[in-house]
């Protein structure tokens, strides 16, 4: 029996730590996925409590045989959609959240800056896509699911996980191609 | 930052955008973590959780649904109401005769036959706040069925 198996069982007992164990298994990644949805630290941890409070609640329901990361994803990625839907908020919050975990000491300030603003470039190109593209990047690509698990959690055919990234990959390209600090960059580096 | 830009700029690798290997994968992992990978919820969080969790009446089950109850109280409700409808009219009327409506409103006990107490009351009512103010003689009741013009039966 896998851990997750032995968690549900525990928590269908009635245990509260097995609950809590499973609560600090898996609440940064469920937590990273809603705020690089959202791109707001309020909302994510907001999305991060309704995620395992519906998660305790369909505890009897769940398929134990299954590790629980995909179906936590899918519950809180739906939460961040009604998230999105309610405030339509993106990119601002996240640029100030990052502005603050950025300010941590750097031992190369040259490096620091060239790493920060290429991240900065690269957030700002994500922004961009629309929130199913988004989603897809951020659970592929960010979260490392495969192609069947994200298709699991977005609740759609891989095909369409797949044309999703295809699309969301092109308009990344288009977007930091196009950036003007990328283009320098590139400029100096041929030279 | 260039020579990892050189490589994607390149963007010979579509075909392999879904392998591990992809650069442009690589490079939005590397952003986002880098960005946001050392956020944490805050403490309060978990407690917020056990607070709602301790909330709910059964521990790590499935919580009945609201809508599960109303439908079979609202049923409930329903049937009692008809059922003690059913009674009333059970006990007030003759099996074989329905009286008007009116001359029931008039009567307090629930009979068709008014006991000697309510005639003063009937007595004291004028035809005007009666509900036809016709006389109990000129109102319709129906036997079997159908409404003929009849005086009440005795």
């Amino acid at each position: 029996m896998g851990e997750d198996a032995q968690l549900v069982a525990r928590i269908r007992g009635g245990e509260l730590g097995a609950f809590e164990a499973l609560y600090h298994k898996y609440k940064r990644s469920l937590y990273h996925t809603a705020l690089a949805i959202t791109g707001n630290a309020a909302a994510a941890e907001e999305a991060l409590q309704d995620c395992f409070v519906r998660a305790y609640a369909a505890m009897e329901r769940v398929d134990a045989s299954q590790p629980l990361a995909p179906w936590l994803q899918r519950i809180i990625v739906n939460l961040s959609y009604n998230w999105i839907g309610r405030h339509q908020r993106w990119p601002l919050a996240l640029d100030a959240f990052v502005d603050r975990l950025l300010t941590g000491p750097a031992s190369c300030p040259e490096h620091y800056a060239e790493a920060s603003e290429l991240r900065s470039i690269v957030r700002e190109a994500v922004a961009t896509l629309n929130l199913k593209q988004r989603s897809v990047v951020v659970l592929f690509y960010f979260q490392g699911f495969t192609l069947a698990e994200t298709a699991y959690i977005l609740d759609c055919p891989i095909g369409t996980v797949k044309s999703r990234l295809h699309r969301a990959s092109q308009a990344l390209r288009c977007q930091l191609l196009e950036d003007r600090r990328l283009a320098s960059e590139l400029a100096y580096a041929t030279l | 930052m260039s020579s990892l830009m050189q490589r994607f700029e390149s963007g010979n690798d579509l075909d392999g955008l879904w392998s591990d290997d992809d650069e442009l994968g690589r490079l939005v992992r590397w952003s986002l973590s880098t960005s946001i990978g050392d956020a944490e919820p805050s403490p309060e969080a978990w407690h917020t959780i056990l607070e709602r969790v301790r909330e709910q009446p059964t521990s790590g089950r499935a919580q009945p649904d609201s809508r599960c109850f109303s439908a079979p109280l609202a049923a409930l409700v329903q049937a009692a109401v008809v059922g003690c409808v059913l009674m009333t009219l059970g006990l007030g009327v003759r099996r074989d005769v329905i009286v008007a409506r009116s001359s029931l409103a008039a009567a307090v006990a629930p009979s068709s036959e008014s006991p000697p107490a309510c005639e003063p009351l009937r007595a004291a009512i004028p035809d005007r706040y009666s509900l036809t103010g016709l006389d109990e003689e000129e109102r319709p009741f129906r036997a079997g069925g159908n409404i003929r013009e009849a005086t009440l039966p005795s």
